[in-house]
């Protein structure tokens, strides 16, 4: 029996709280799977809305990794990785009734097994841009 | 439950597909393939034995709309796979580093928050910008138009449909009182909405529209702002009421159907003044200060979903219905930059 991978997200700040134009630092690591089966890992910075609206989304920072783009040197996906981005000016975070938006740090793998079709396994760390708190009228 | 790889016969329900996504993505990416292939190859063809007159121009389109649905299919079916998201993601990026208009670069300092459109606002006269007004009823008095426009036109036909068919047929067939019969209700469907758009009109045309006007745009939390507001004609006002209004607006699917659902999460009362007369001699014309909550969210913009603020008067006046109307503010995020390229006037102080 097989576990699913696990995926380790570590940003700089332990309150997870930045403004805008900062530098957000993050690391992930992947662990519980062979260094063969990963095909690719993909790593982005983004913020999400949800509530009643169908959901958007927008990518600050993306970056993909796969086991012909490594460097020879280090060919395994599940190695620590360290990434930094500054932070845009907007969206805010912002928990609202019927809106909330999210930011978050989302690792995405794509792991094949024995043979099987390809799998992904997302893990999310979530922070807070700002963050905008619902008024009080 | 497993998923069926091809299903013939059964209704897709709500977002949920009756065959695996894989397969649809597949299946798109090979149909579009097949098209551009058939139009490069007819082109081809078409080029060597090139025929004359009209026929040239119908297959010349015929093959072009070919090639052109199959390079959009392809690209949007790339771009809805798994592939597609790091390609979508570096055309965007590539996208926005070739666009060097102002508007792009500001969109890019501030992203998802709405521009102050430069085409929609004008000078005003006591403060520098008059604000758009974002509802009337252009939308209803347009329907009205058509719905009016439209029942007269069948009714007319139909009398002179009736008339023709009485005087030349005998009055013992179908053909003549039939089309009679239907005239009544399109005659009623007729006269209602000529009611429903004299009534309209008659409040937009007697009544000089409220204007506001601000002194800075764009506005910042905890910016306090003078706002100027004025109305002329000919009234009496029972009452007028201005709103500080903070929306909510949401779209969602629910089956097949798109619902957008506005939540006003703040209204606050800026201005009140009843029982008053607006004549030509004295026109409505007031000046106040504003002040935008320090802790508010800024204007935020996407797809299907965006938080607005906005003015809201409501008034109320004598022999006509009451009025609300809408003027679109726009309130930016703290931003610390000197050269904020939608700074359209003022001197915003940063909070």
């Amino acid at each position: 029996m097989k576990f699913d991978p696990l995926i380790s997200i570590r940003l700089d700040r332990a309150d997870r709280k930045y403004q805008s134009g900062d530098i957000l630092e993050c690391e992930y690591q992947i662990d519980a799977v062979e260094s063969d089966e990963m095909h690719s890992v993909e790593a982005a910075v983004l913020w999400y809305t949800s509530g009643k609206g169908d959901e958007d989304q927008g990518i600050h920072h993306y970056q993909r990794e796969t086991r012909k783009s490594r460097h020879l040197d280090q060919p395994d996906l599940r190695v620590l990785t360290h990434f930094t981005t500054n932070l845009p000016n907007s969206p805010f975070s912002y928990e609202g009734t019927n809106l909330k938006i999210q930011w978050c740090v989302r690792v995405r793998i794509l792991v094949q097994r024995d043979g099987q079709t390809l799998r992904e396994y997302i893990h999310d760390q979530e922070f807070q841009l700002q963050h905008v708190p619902l008024l009080q009228s | 439950m497993s998923r069926q790889l091809i299903r013939i016969l059964g209704k897709k329900r709500g977002s949920r597909h009756s065959v695996s996504s894989k397969f649809g993505v597949i299946g798109n990416v090979a149909f579009s393939l097949t098209l551009l292939l058939l139009g490069l190859i007819s082109g081809v063809v078409f080029l060597l034995d090139l025929p004359s007159g009209v026929t040239s121009w119908l297959l010349g389109i015929v093959i072009l709309s070919f090639i052109g649905f199959g390079i959009q299919g392809l690209v949007t079916g790339l771009l809805g796979s798994r592939v597609g998201d790091g390609l979508r993601f570096s055309l965007t990026q590539n996208a926005r580093r070739f666009d060097l208009t102002q508007k792009s670069k500001a969109a890019r300092r501030l992203p998802n928050v709405p521009l102050i459109d430069t085409l929609l606002m004008s000078p005003g006269s006591t403060q520098s910008w008059r604000l758009p007004v974002t509802t009337g009823k252009p939308i209803e008095i347009i329907s009205v138009i058509v719905f009016f426009a439209t029942w007269t036109i069948v009714s007319l036909f139909l009398v002179g449909y009736s008339i023709n068919q009485y005087r030349t047929t005998n009055h013992s067939g179908w053909s003549w009182w039939l089309p009679t019969l239907s005239l009544l209700p399109s005659i009623g469907f007729a006269v209602w909405s000529g009611r429903m758009l004299a009534r309209e009109l008659k409040d937009q045309i007697n009544i000089d529209p409220l204007k506001v006007e601000v002194s800075h745009q764009p506005i910042y939390p905890g910016q306090t702002i003078d706002v100027a507001i004025s109305q002329g004609g000919a009234l009496y006002v029972r009452s007028l009421r201005l709103f500080l209004v903070c929306e909510e607006v949401t779209s969602y699917h629910q089956g097949t159907d798109v619902r957008t659902e506005t939540l006003e999460i703040l209204r606050e009362q800026v201005f009140v003044q009843r029982r008053f007369e607006i004549t030509s001699k004295s026109p409505l014309a007031e000046t106040f200060t504003v002040t935008i909550p320090q802790d508010a969210m800024h204007s935020f913009h996407s797809n299907f979903n965006c938080l607005q603020w906005r003015f809201v008067s409501v008034g109320r006046y004598r022999d006509y219905a009451e009025i609300r109307r809408g003027f679109l503010l726009v309130v930016h995020p703290p931003f610390e930059d000197a050269d904020d390229l939608n700074r359209s006037s003022g001197d915003a102080h940063e909070v």
